[in-house]
């Protein structure tokens, strides 16, 4: 709020030329000059008054337009971009927190109990707190939602697993798997504690631009019709909750990758079959779940992945053993690889045919990350006999798409003569190779450019290309003075991405671009793939000259 | 020895300001007044009875304490209650430092004529001379008598202070 101490000696100086015209032109025989008494007692209590009365005019006016907070974005309240954002029945997202498990190892084999708040420390400082209060021992009784106390394959330690929160939110808290926390307070037997998985990223506040951005929805019709009706409808729904939808796209009738709405003899389009996308996450979201496998032959495993277990994931990160933490650095399908045992897998359908929708359960691409989709996973070069094994299987997913399949589907909300699916979007996970110059006086922040990087490739929109320009471009910006750019030395740019039929496809070149790869059958279009990227897949060398 | 000049009410073509050296009825050689706003029939004053209370007003501001106008003033009041005036001629000094002051503030706003409009020559400074001073240590007071000149001359005439402008 503007007050009469925050009036510079500028304001005043305008304030008081104002003032003086207008009571020389109402009152021509007052005398303002300097040494008169008028001076003091009318001129200079009306300046201030209305160097004051402008300033709070420019600050009203300031908070009155989204683009000039925007400018001041820093400093801007929450409360006056919320009461633009009102106008348009918006209100500005707030932050996630990031969360994950950790895995405690202990000294003994006794029963430990957690609180619910505990709180756990990385190296960075930034603190995590237990969701729950955790009650772990070796005969758990899991009725009561105890969990085991596991014994390391030598014997030597004990192990179990919490599931934490970020205390604040923020990206910041996306620990990567096997990072080490420390704990806040005194917990009994604690010898130490990591990250099991890499954490799921937690978002910033969202800024103006990006609410910016959401207008045209948020002013839409909203109702499940055309393509910006159906965001509007969504976001409408679910935005400030459990997820936030960062973008969707929609296929209907007569676009590319859509598959259902051809189901008559003929075989041409008939609409009213709409497959919606949901980006519900900004990184690449991993989702952890442990499972049992089955013994089926000398050292493999057979893993059933139900539909409710990772409902539409995207593909398989990673197969390993629980105890193992998985590297960060694990190559995207490059298994076998650190940490993960090689495995293939199989896509079907389960429970499709006990709902309306209008889907092939036989063709692969049709059910491909949707809720119905199911898996069976097989694992091999398993060092071991027994008939039944505990494995960790990291997937990639988007949060939120049961909660959303099953707002389509209410028989309140979806239009009458439409069919809608939700599906995970189609990641082009990106790998980038570079050397990067820099002025010797002015030194990169490596970590900065990689976190822009990844900022960059992780919050663009379904249907666009990649660049290696665009890459050059962020570099160029966050302190490099050129970038080695010759072929087979210089920048490398690879993506790959599993199409609906599970068939993986490589991209290298200038740009990464889907329309190389396109294969409509396999709902393998620009407008169905979204880039992703995690900063250990950012290999950048920075030298200085 | 005093002078007399002839007095008139009329405020036709005045720029009035409210009176500050009470109570002049009429001009003498010398005449103590009160440096007040007080009282319940506050008057007009303008022509050279304005001049001197804007030049009494300046002198006795302290520069850089009134805000948003820290040039306005001079330094004479902060070095008598400071004590640094310790004989006749540091007052003088002092007098003469602040004189000039006022003197440069009250021209540059009587030649801002777009500004301020136009001022009669009954109202416009021409000088200041100090003709007498003195420090009464017992009293802790000390006395300027100063000479003012408008560029009128001696050929003025008096505005009466009033209550109300008549024409």
């Amino acid at each position: 709020m503007s007050a009469l101490t925050e009036i510079t000696q500028e304001q005043y100086n305008t304030a008081e030329a104002t003032v003086i015209d207008l009571l020389r032109a109402a009152y021509p025989n007052l005398d303002l000059r300097r040494g008169t008494v008028l001076r003091d007692l009318l001129l200079r209590a009306g300046a201030q008054i209305t160097a004051r009365d402008t300033n709070l005019m420019a600050e009203l006016k300031g908070k009155q337009s989204l683009l000039t907070l925007a400018e001041n974005e820093a400093t801007a309240d929450a409360d006056d971009i919320n009461a633009v954002l009102a106008n348009f029945n918006m209100a500005r997202l707030t932050g996630t927190k990031a969360a994950g498990t950790a895995r405690l190892l202990v000294s003994a084999d006794r029963t430990y109990t957690v609180p619910e708040g505990f709180k756990f420390v990385s190296v960075d400082g930034l603190e995590f707190e237990l969701v729950a209060t955790t009650v772990a021992s070796s005969t758990p009784d899991t009725s009561a939602g105890n969990v085991q106390l596991y014994t390391s394959d030598d014997g030597t330690y004990y192990y179990f697993f919490v599931e934490v929160i970020a205390v604040e939110p923020g990206a910041a808290g996306a620990l990567v798997a096997g990072s080490a926390l420390d704990v806040s307070a005194a917990l009994y037997g604690f010898v130490s504690a990591e990250t099991y998985s890499s954490f799921t990223s937690g978002t910033e506040d969202e800024t103006i631009t990006e609410a910016i951005a959401r207008l045209p929805a948020a002013v839409s019709y909203r109702a499940l019709e055309s393509r910006t009706s159906i965001e509007a409808k969504l976001r409408d729904a679910f935005d400030g909750g459990a997820f936030t939808i960062e973008d969707i796209a929609v296929r209907g009738y007569g676009d590319s990758a859509q598959l259902r709405d051809k189901h008559n003899p003929m075989g041409f389009a008939i609409g009213s079959r709409v497959d919606i996308y949901a980006k519900t996450f900004t990184r690449p979201n991993r989702v952890l779940i442990q499972k049992t496998g089955t013994l089926i032959g000398v050292n493999t495993y057979q893993i059933d992945l139900a539909a409710a277990d990772v409902p539409g994931f995207y593909a398989i990160r990673s197969v390993s053993d629980i105890e193992q933490t998985t590297a960060p650095a694990v190559g995207f399908g490059e298994l076998p690889t650190l940490g993960s045992y090689a495995f293939s897998e199989v896509r079907s359908s389960s429970g499709v045919n006990d709902t309306f929708h209008d889907i092939d359960k036989d063709v692969t691409s049709e059910i491909a990350f949707s809720v119905w989709q199911k898996s069976v996973v097989v694992v091999t070069g398993v060092p071991s006999a027994n008939v039944a094994r505990e494995f960790k299987i990291e997937l990639y997913t988007a949060p939120g798409l049961v909660a959303l399949q099953d707002y389509v589907d209410s028989a309140d909300i979806r239009n009458l003569e439409a069919d809608y699916v939700l599906r995970c979007p189609l990641i082009c996970m990106v790998e980038v190779q570079a050397i990067a110059y820099h002025s010797a006086a002015y030194p990169i922040d490596l970590g900065q450019m990689k976190t822009n990087l990844a900022a960059l490739i992780n919050t663009r929109p379904f249907g666009y290309i990649l660049t290696r320009s665009e890459i050059t471009n962020q570099m160029i910006s966050d302190g490099a003075t050129r970038i080695d750019l010759s072929h087979g030395t210089g920048m490398e740019l690879k993506g790959q991405v599993i199409d609906g039929n599970g068939v993986r496809h490589e991209l290298t070149g200038d740009a990464l671009d889907i329309r190389v790869v396109e294969d409509t059958a396999a709902l393998l279009v620009p407008e169905t793939v979204v880039f992703g990227v995690e900063e250990d897949k950012l290999s950048i060398e920075v030298i200085a000259e | 020895m005093a002078t007399t000049y002839p007095k008139t009410v009329n405020y036709a073509g005045r720029q009035v300001d409210i009176e500050l050296l009470q109570s002049v009825a009429e001009p003498t050689e010398l005449i103590r007044v009160y440096l007040s706003l007080s009282g319940d029939t506050p008057k007009l004053a303008t022509g050279i009875q304005k001049l001197v209370h804007r030049y009494a007003m300046l002198l006795l501001t302290t520069v850089t304490e009134v805000k948003f106008d820290r040039t306005q003033g001079t330094r004479l009041l902060r070095s008598v209650v400071a004590g640094t005036i310790q004989n006749r001629g540091q007052l003088q000094n002092t007098f003469a430092d602040a004189n000039s002051a006022v003197l440069a503030q009250m021209r540059a706003d009587d030649g801002d004529t777009d500004k301020y409009g136009t001022i009669p020559d009954d109202e416009a400074i021409v000088s200041a001379r100090l003709l007498d001073y003195d420090i009464d240590v017992q009293a802790s007071s000390i006395f300027l008598r100063v000479r003012l000149t408008s560029r009128a001359g001696s050929g003025l005439t008096f505005i009466v202070p009033v209550t109300a402008p008549r024409t």
